[in-house]
């Protein structure tokens, strides 16, 4: 029951994650312009803008080391490699923006849980954390303080940059409208890194 | 307090009868270890779960004499572990002990547990969760089972998480008989676990070498509890007792010769004795609300591009990087980048993997054709050894822990790679060159005499010379060392003498549907090129899993007494009067105005003179010189600039960027062919991350 508790919340951080993606546009605007490079005319979404950087995802064979590398997991368990492999055919192969789909987001915000659960577990034997800094994850709350610190650690992490004040409050508020009395810390700690680590600008490289 | 322990444990073991050695003088040693190999009638010490004792015709565990299941084991002799074994043949066999929970709380620093066991069958359902061994109830602590889910494997659970090793890890009998196989179990502090399974290696003097099996995370829980306590054979039981029914279907039916914990963690490489084969991606500190400057983003998207990984804004490397990017010193900056162990291992794997194998997908398994490119980016040595090396890469055993027997794991099957993608291994620490092989057929690697790079890789041969006519390895040799497909280089030679069709084979129709013309504007101008060239493949050839090479496998069905594979002259009649396969000699007709320009032949920087018409057309011998041919054209270098480009800039270059990939193709020949040299140009371009 816990667990399907906890998946529907992961399940809601992926709503999270699209908010943050289309409210905050990471995937485009700040990539595209219509300056003064030459543009091959194959419609507008098919431009190419020299000069620019292209915009583009990790694809299916760095969607895994991308995740542990940005987390600093570490060691990759068995468990979330065979999770890895599940979900490869839903990814991008070569990491096109144009082969976004709806199961490849699913696809990825599952492994990005499971990687999660993973940070979870290693920062919660370690008396000196990294990411989750002020969580006690022997006790029974965390602080709206802590909550944000570990996101703006995640952020840093993955995103490569600082997070908003409106993303940060985005996840805050998503983790206090599903999390109450009785929900374990580590449960919150792993929606507040799924809401990173699955969204775009996770993914976008 | 070593000997205040020891007397302890004696006393707890004493009605046991056990073999064993407790020491706590240092981290590392054993706590517990029990080799089976003394006296004693087990029996006595088992009953019924009403707690009564056996009487021992329900129970017969005994001792059992083994001489030596399948030759000797030198490190194990010395010790003793294969004098004798116990034997669990029983259902409900079993023996337990809750002594344990006392002795490996000395454990601060994480626990070690091996085992020499061999499991007695292998068949679907019986073997499913059967508990070797349990520490702690059930799947609380550690426990290890024989199991079966599409072929024999050991699964382990480890404070809640489970993990199975790999299809076939568990091999039961070897040759009818029992099979030990070594086990070790190692959970840190931290909750790291790993589980190792032996496999036999007869080159070493130990006979065996272990291999990582499975890893996961787990959190650490105490050892402690009523229920905690040691069993092997079935689920642990307080008071020795056996439930007579409900744990039968988890009996266990093998022998075990040794059982032994010990304190510390073991990493993957202490437990193999191989240093430097794992990857690492270690965490960093990392700040909230740090520094986060312009510089510091294009550092950490530059090494993302060239590492294919992300790494934190805090990340030394990309700290460093930025410094670079500061002072002016782009190049200097991806020079990082490209130090760091992800470059080989994602990027510079991708971009060969997508050049191995038919369907040009980078969804394929290691194999020697990405590793060899891996090798030579990774030692910096001149790319067009691509087409001309004598060598492939791979993982020896003193830096690689897997299969690596030359005919059965590389020539044969590609199980070495395999496994070394299995261990996660880190590709830019295990690959070494070793001289190109061929199998002749009879169970003995030869040298190979006739090697061209990665165009008489496996990989290569196998996804381009299986079946077909011989034709299609010079189409893909094209298409991946040069960019050209083969309908660019099409080339009719109407109105050139140089460029010929006397070279198309007889298989292929002059009158397509009785339409001459057909021929003449459909099929010959791909066919001039590729016929002209494709005896350079002749003596090659993909069958029964290997590659197959003429002068040296005797197969009359597959070679003829010219050492030709058959299929170059098959379906004769169609044209008898076309070309006629003898020898391994091929003509360069790729030699008109349109190719001469796009390929380049013997100009690789463009400025030279290209070789002459003559030297051109009279062609060569064999894939050797076909590959030195097109690693000396201008088309190779353009080619790889390409292919970087869209490795690390997401894109193909466009038409307009043809200035930029000239450059970076006189840069990478000038660099003496390295392409680490050219990865980097390529990622601080602004054609490529922009201004």
């Amino acid at each position: 029951m816990k667990k399907n508790l906890t998946q529907i919340k992961i399940g809601i951080s992926l709503f999270v994650s699209g908010a943050l993606m289309i409210g905050f546009g990471h995937a485009c605007s700040q990539y595209t312009s219509d300056g003064s490079g030459t543009l091959i005319a194959q419609g507008e979404e098919d431009r190419i803008v020299l000069n620019e950087k292209t915009v583009s995802t990790v694809y299916a064979n760095q969607v895994l080391d991308n995740m542990v590398s940005c987390l600093g997991v570490g060691q990759v368990s068995a468990n979330t490699r065979r999770l890895y492999q599940d979900i490869k055919q839903s990814v991008s192969e070569r990491g096109s923006a144009k082969e976004i789909t709806a199961p490849m987001l699913m696809g990825l915000t599952s492994l990005a849980g499971q990687v999660c659960s993973e940070l979870v577990a290693k920062e919660s034997n370690l008396s000196q954390k990294r990411i989750f800094v002020g969580y006690d994850f022997d006790g029974n709350a965390v602080s709206d303080y802590d909550i944000e610190d570990s996101v703006s650690r995640l952020a840093r992490s993955c995103w490569l940059r600082n997070e908003t004040g409106e993303e940060r409050i985005a996840i805050l508020d998503a983790i206090n409208e599903n999390f109450g009395n009785g929900d374990s810390v580590e449960d919150i700690a792993i929606f507040a890194c799924t809401a990173v680590v699955a969204s775009f600008d996770s993914i976008q490289l | 307090m070593k000997f205040s322990i020891l007397l302890v444990t004696t006393l707890l073991f004493a009605s046991v009868n056990w073999a064993i050695e407790v020491d706590d003088s240092g981290a590392g040693n054993n706590v517990l270890q029990i080799n089976f190999d003394n006296s004693y009638e087990m029996e006595t010490n088992l009953g019924y779960s009403d707690g009564t004792r056996a009487s021992g015709d329900k129970v017969r565990l005994e001792k059992h004499k083994i001489k030596y299941l399948k030759g000797e084991r030198i490190d194990d002799k010395d010790t003793g572990i294969f004098s004798s074994a116990l034997v669990f043949d029983d259902p409900n066999a079993f023996i337990s002990d809750r002594s344990i929970a006392g002795l490996i709380s000395q454990c601060s620093d994480g626990m070690t547990v091996e085992t020499w066991v061999a499991n007695d069958q292998t068949i679907d359902v019986a073997t499913q969760n059967d508990i070797i061994y349990s520490i702690g109830p059930v799947n609380n602590f550690i426990t290890l089972y024989q199991h079966y889910d599409n072929g024999p494997r050991y699964m382990l659970n480890v404070m809640g998480t489970s993990i199975m090793t790999p299809i076939n890890s568990l091999v039961a009998k070897k040759d009818g008989k029992p099979n030990p196989q070594k086990v070790v179990v190692s959970v840190s502090a931290t909750g790291e676990v790993g589980i190792y399974v032996s496999e036999e290696d007869e080159s070493n003097a130990k006979g065996y070498r272990l291999v990582p099996r499975g890893s996961t995370q787990v959190r650490v829980r105490a050892a402690q509890g009523d229920n905690f306590g040691l069993a092997i054979g079935n689920n642990f039981n307080p008071n020795y007792s056996l439930a007579e029914s409900s744990n039968e279907n988890n009996t266990w039916r093998g022998r075990m010769y040794n059982f032994k914990v010990s304190c510390g963690y073991k990493n993957a490489e202490q437990v193999t004795g191989i240093s430097g084969f794992a990857r690492k991606l270690e965490g960093f500190a990392v700040s909230a609300g740090g520094e986060d400057s312009p510089n510091l983003r294009k550092a950490a998207l530059m090494y993302a591009r060239l590492v294919g990984m992300k790494a934190p804004l805090d990340h030394p490397v990309v700290k460093q990087m930025a410094d670079l990017l500061d002072s002016g010193d782009r190049l200097g900056a991806a020079r990082l980048a490209t130090d760091v162990d992800g470059f080989y291992n994602v990027t510079v794997r991708d971009f060969a993997a997508g050049m191995s194998n038919r369907e040009e997908t980078i969804n394929v398994p290691l194999n020697d054709f990405t590793a060899t490119v891996i090798g030579i980016v990774k030692d910096d040595r001149n790319a067009q050894l691509f087409l001309t090396g004598d060598e492939i890469y791979y993982g020896p055993k003193n830096k690689a822990p897997v299969s690596s027997n030359m005919m059965s794991d590389i020539l044969m099957s590609n199980r070495h790679y395999q496994e070394l993608e299995n261990i996660d291994a880190n590709l830019r620490n295990v690959l070494a060159p070793t001289k190109q092989m061929l199998s002749n057929g009879s169970g003995n690697a030869i040298i190979n005499p006739e090697p061209a790079g990665l165009l008489t890789t496996r990989a290569f041969l196998s996804a381009h010379h299986v079946a077909g006519t011989g034709r299609r390895p010079v189409e893909f040799a094209f298409r991946e060392f040069l960019c050209l497909p083969i309908d660019q280089i099409a080339d009719t030679g109407r109105g050139d003498a140089n460029v010929m069709d006397n070279r198309i084979g007889r298989d292929i129709d002059r009158s397509p549907g009785g339409d001459p013309s057909k021929f003449e504007t459909n099929c010959k101008s791909c066919h001039v090129p590729m016929d002209g060239f494709r005896g350079a493949f002749a003596f090659f050839s993909w069958k029964n899993g290997f590659v197959n090479y003429g002068p040296i496998v005797n197969d009359n069905d597959e070679f003829d007494g010219n050492y030709v594979s058959t299929k170059f002259n098959e379906n004769a009649s169609t044209y008898a009067q076309g070309w006629r396969t003898v020898d391994n000699s091929f003509k360069n007709y790729a030699v008109g105005k349109k190719n001469m320009a796009q390929i380049g032949w013997g100009s690789p920087t463009g400025n030279r003179a290209p070789a002459s018409l003559e030297n051109l057309v009279s062609g060569g011998k064999g894939v050797s010189e076909f590959g030195r041919q097109l690693a000396s054209t201008r088309a190779f270098p353009r080619c790889m600039a390409k292919r970087v480009y869209k490795q690390v800039c997401k894109r193909e270059p466009v038409q307009f960027e043809d200035a930029f990939i000239e450059r970076m193709a006189n840069e990478f020949v000038n660099s003496g062919y390295s392409m680490k040299s050219l990865f980097e140009h390529v990622a601080v371009s602004r054609e490529c991350l922009g201004d």
